[in-house]
């Protein structure tokens, strides 16, 4: 534009805001004048950084037309050197099988060439699970378009109905022909299934779902029904019409059909669970689970050989099914992620871990997930063990509904079980009217606590530390008052509701630092030397709490077996002679099958405090070998970073915050006998490792559903112990002269998601 | 902390703030090379850059919202010839002390996980600490960190 149109660019004439002017034939004729060595179509005096990155999307070919290297749509066998190149427009949305830009494979589509195509299928269904939207996923299969779509149920369906007015195939193409129609339809139901259970439970992120459809132009002319029965016709016409079934891509085409067939079936049961028969669905998709992943590991050393022997001929063929471009102009002009495929070893990996998990983390704890304690536990391994977003968004969805926790157990009622079985308490203590309406209080926070294990880890921990935490300062206060009324009723009542509560609350603190540790946000000695100090504070803090709570369950049962033997002494007083019965005298119940599970939480406390306090010590003995260099930062300070790192807990009651200066005072180990360091922090590893053997001889007699450590996260804190204790003896060594090294330390927060070891090099 | 040679010192380094699109070109060739995000352009001088700005952000304290002032650093790089002779610190140093003097409580950038040499430079020399860990974050889906400095 004119100089002199630019004046000053800030003030906007009166009457221009008023007014709307065309200026398109103004910027036509501004952008004819343009010439090469003069392109710019500003006032380049008073063009700034800020316009410049502005201009930058509207005025970069690559970025404003969306073209890409050739190299990337090249046919197959055609290289493309570095130097030509070119950026090119990619290819338009096909307009059917003939397509007049270039037509897809269709008259000469052989069993092998549908075979690899399922394949390449399942890399682009894996990278919608994974994140990528539609347009960059499902729809890079140029068969997957509308009026492909059309075309093909065109030539392959005549327009006869059968009986139950549902489509039936008239089979009138090859048999690839309608393998690659069937794939095609259930590939689109998937995507749809997909997309509505993950939109429903409203759990994604940005970098795990991809909302945006960018209005792409779906074939809707279908519905699960008829899909499933395309599909299962052509199932069936493969049984009758290969002779050569043993052939792998035969193989390969049945199974994945099958396994589309199921994942469906799966996704819409687990979707839709209501009513009275809930059970009896889960257990359904559990088996078909089960099955398909048994049908999976089976399938993936075919596809491997089929993969190492794919000719030219079905490379080719996948070169001109796949675009990964073709809805480029769709996504727009911004800067957009990059496409992103697996290889093929890896979706099927993927996809195993994923069936896998549909059983384990979905159904399995639907089913076994009988009591408030076990379902916290189990959704707590499942917090930790990555799972894909559509696992989660079904877990979420069936967390809660028919007003019922996996629409089987109330809420209120299992944090009555849970509270009773956890104190040993009768049912009056929930009958009074304040804790009857402070249980049914405490369902949404819960409700919250179960919901937030599904999140990812970073989530959790935002979510704990900005709502959670301060809802439930709030529930501890409500509890107390609940508890005094108790005791108004009951001087002998302890405060219940107040210890439960506050458990729950330390248990929140110690999972946002143990979610930190387990994200690597911890990196540096300092860090390392503060994080685990104040975590074995929280452990500390919640092992009293729980202990005190332990107390009250022992006695409550002891006093229970006692009122059992005063009984039995008067029946037997009244029954004058009769027998003596000794089973019924001081008989106090025996732990139950859940009381060992909370036994085992209770020591791996234990052992995760006995970790935190020997690294504690371990870094104060490094330091006092001096091995670390102190480091006073320019523009903050220690102080500021605990008060930042730990700012969350200021709100909590129980237990005070921290400052640093307790942290200073609490860590403060100069005044102990380096030797003595030494020892007692070689001790704490030494009694951790007892612990943890202690542990794995539980493993034994508890259902590994159960378990808030698995066999495998006890091994890594064996490593963690044994591996401290060595490096441990390795610095008495070295500072056995002097009491100095001069040795390296290395940090290693890798052998365990929680734990590290400190290596002396 | 003084450093015991400052790339400050050296004579033969310029530390200069932006004036104009003329240094655009060169500020965009540094940052193409190293960093993920899309932008090309030819031949420039500068040697090094940081690119950052200073927004308002919510906080919570103690349950109460509020507005803070928040510096944030956009882009680092220095050309890979001139690099370890100290001139990326002291381009995120000159950057933090104006921060600090235009009354920002904190300064915030993002680094992909894979990038040890700037994770080392802002934790280690500056004392940011790693809030959050941002998975796929970035177009090559990679990872990254959130680090933030207070003052
Ligand atoms: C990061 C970058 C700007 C550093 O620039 P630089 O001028 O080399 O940095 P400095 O010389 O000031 O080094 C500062 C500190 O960074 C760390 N560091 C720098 N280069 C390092 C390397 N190759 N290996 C390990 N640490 C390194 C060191 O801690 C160093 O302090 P030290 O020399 O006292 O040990 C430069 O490497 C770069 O341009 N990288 C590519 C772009 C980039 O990654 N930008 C950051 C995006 S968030």
């Amino acid at each position: 534009m004119s100089d002199t149109s630019s004046d000053d660019m800030d003030e906007i004439p009166e009457e221009a805001e008023k007014e709307m002017v065309d200026i398109t034939t103004i910027l036509d004729d501004a952008a004819k004048s343009l010439t090469v060595s003069n392109p710019m179509l500003c006032n380049t005096d008073r063009f700034n950084l800020q316009d410049a990155m502005a201009a930058l999307e509207v005025m970069d070919p690559k970025m404003d037309c969306c073209e890409i290297p050739i190299s990337e749509v090249a046919p197959f066998g055609v290289k493309v050197d570095d130097n030509n190149d070119r950026l090119v427009f990619p290819r338009p949305v096909p307009t059917g099988l003939d397509d007049a830009v270039d037509p897809l494979p269709w008259d000469g589509l052989t069993n092998l060439d549908a075979a690899h195509i399922l394949v390449e299928n399942m890399i682009r269904l894996e990278s919608l699970l994974g994140g990528a939207s539609v347009v960059e996923s499902t729809y890079t299969c140029l068969y997957a378009h509308k009026p492909v779509v059309t075309d093909m149920k065109q030539r392959l369906i005549g327009p006869v109905s059968n009986d139950d007015g549902k489509e039936k195939q008239s089979m009138k193409g090859t048999l690839a022909q309608n393998v690659v129609y069937a794939s095609t339809l259930i590939i689109l139901e998937l995507t749809d299934s997909i997309r509505s259970i993950i939109l429903n439970a409203d759990i994604y992120e940005e970098e795990d779902f991809t909302v945006s459809t960018y209005s792409i132009d779906v074939f809707n002319d279908r519905d699960e029904g008829s899909v499933v029965n395309i599909v299962a016709n052509t199932l069936e016409y493969m049984v009758s019409e290969v002779d050569d079934k043993d052939k792998d891509e035969v193989d390969v085409i049945a199974q994945l059909l099958k396994y589309k067939l199921d994942l469906l079936a799966m996704c819409t049961t687990m979707a839709r669970l209501n009513g009275g028969n809930v059970r009896q669905a889960i257990e359904k998709v559990q088996r078909m689970a089960k099955q398909s992943l048994q049908a999976l590991e089976k399938l993936c050393p075919t596809i491997e050989r089929l993969e190492k022997r794919k000719p030219d001929s079905a490379k080719t063929t996948i070169r001109r099914v796949f675009d990964s471009h073709v809805n480029r102009p769709l996504v727009g002009n911004a800067p957009v992620r990059a496409i992103r495929f697996q290889t093929l070893p890896d979706t099927m990996s993927f996809f195993v871990k994923f069936t896998r998990d549909l059983d384990w983390a979905l159904c399995r704890m639907l089913l076994k997930g009988d009591s408030l304690d076990r379902i916290r536990r189990m959704l707590f391994v499942i917090s930790v063990s990555e799972l894909n977003i559509l696992i989660q968004s079904l877990v979420v969805l069936n967390l809660y509904f028919d007003e019922k926790i996996f629409g089987q157990h109330p809420l209120p009622a299992l944090i009555t079980k849970s509270m009773q079985r956890q104190f040993h308490l009768p049912d009056t203590i929930f009958n009074n009217q304040y804790s009857g309406a402070f249980i049914t209080r405490m369902a949404k926070p819960m409700y919250d606590i179960l919901k937030v294990m599904v999140l990812n880890r970073q989530r959790q921990r935002a979510y704990i530390d900005a709502v959670m935490l301060i809802d439930w300062t709030t529930l501890i206060q409500e509890a107390q008052l609940v508890d005094s009324a108790l005791k108004q009723e009951n001087p002998g009542a302890a405060p219940y509701f107040t210890l439960y509560a506050l458990t729950i609350s330390i248990f929140l603190m110690d999972h946002t630092v143990a979610l930190g540790l387990e994200l690597d946000l911890f990196c540096s000695e300092y860090e390392i030397a503060v994080v685990y100090w104040y975590r074995d504070y929280l452990l500390s803090s919640l092992i009293t709490q729980l202990s005190t709570i332990r107390q009250l369950k022992n006695a409550h049962k002891a006093a229970e077996a006692q009122m059992a033997e005063a009984k039995s002494k008067i029946q037997r007083g009244k029954k004058k002679g009769g027998k003596h019965n000794k089973k019924a005298a001081n008989t106090v119940a025996l732990p139950t099958a859940e009381d060992i599970e909370d036994d085992y939480e209770f020591l791996l406390m234990n052992l995760r405090r006995g970790l935190c306090r020997g690294t504690v010590r371990f870094m104060a003995a490094v330091n006092q070998a001096g091995l670390i260099k102190e480091i006073d930062f320019e523009f903050t300070s220690k102080e500021k970073i605990f008060e930042k790192r730990f700012e969350a807990f200021q709100v909590m009651p129980q237990p005070p915050p921290l400052t640093y200066a307790d942290y200073k005072q609490g860590s403060d180990f100069s005044s102990v006998d380096q030797k003595e360091l030494l020892n007692s922090a070689s001790e704490c590893f030494k009694t951790s490792k007892t612990m943890v053997d202690k542990l794995e001889s539980q493993l034994k007699v508890i259902d590994s559903d159960f378990v808030s450590a698995s066999e495998n996260d006890l091994r890594q804190l064996a490593k963690i112990c044994v591996g401290n204790t060595i490096y441990l003896a390795k610095l008495t060594q070295m500072v056995a002269e002097n009491g100095k090294s001069s040795g390296g330390l290395a940090i290693d927060m890798e052998t365990s998601v929680q734990f590290c070891t400190i290596k002396i090099t | 902390m003084k450093e015991k040679k400052s790339s400050e010192d050296d004579p033969t380094i310029e530390f200069q703030d932006y004036l104009d699109e003329s240094q655009l070109d060169a500020v965009m060739q540094l940052v193409t090379k190293d960093l993920s995000e899309p932008y090309s352009i030819d031949d420039g001088k500068p040697i090094g850059c940081v690119v950052c700005k200073i927004d308002q952000e919510e906080a919570i304290q103690n349950g109460e919202q509020r507005m803070m002032k928040t510096g944030y650093i956009g882009m680092l790089a220095v050309q890979s010839s001139y690099r370890r002779r100290g001139i990326g610190k002291s381009l995120v140093r000159k950057v933090l002390e104006r921060m600090k003097a235009m009354k920002c409580e904190s300064v915030m950038l993002e680094t992909e996980m894979s990038n040890v040499t700037a994770q080392k430079l802002y934790q280690r020399s500056f004392g940011f600490i790693r809030e959050e860990k941002l998975v796929r974050y970035y177009l090559n889906w990679g990872d990254a960190y959130r680090l933030r400095l207070w003052f």
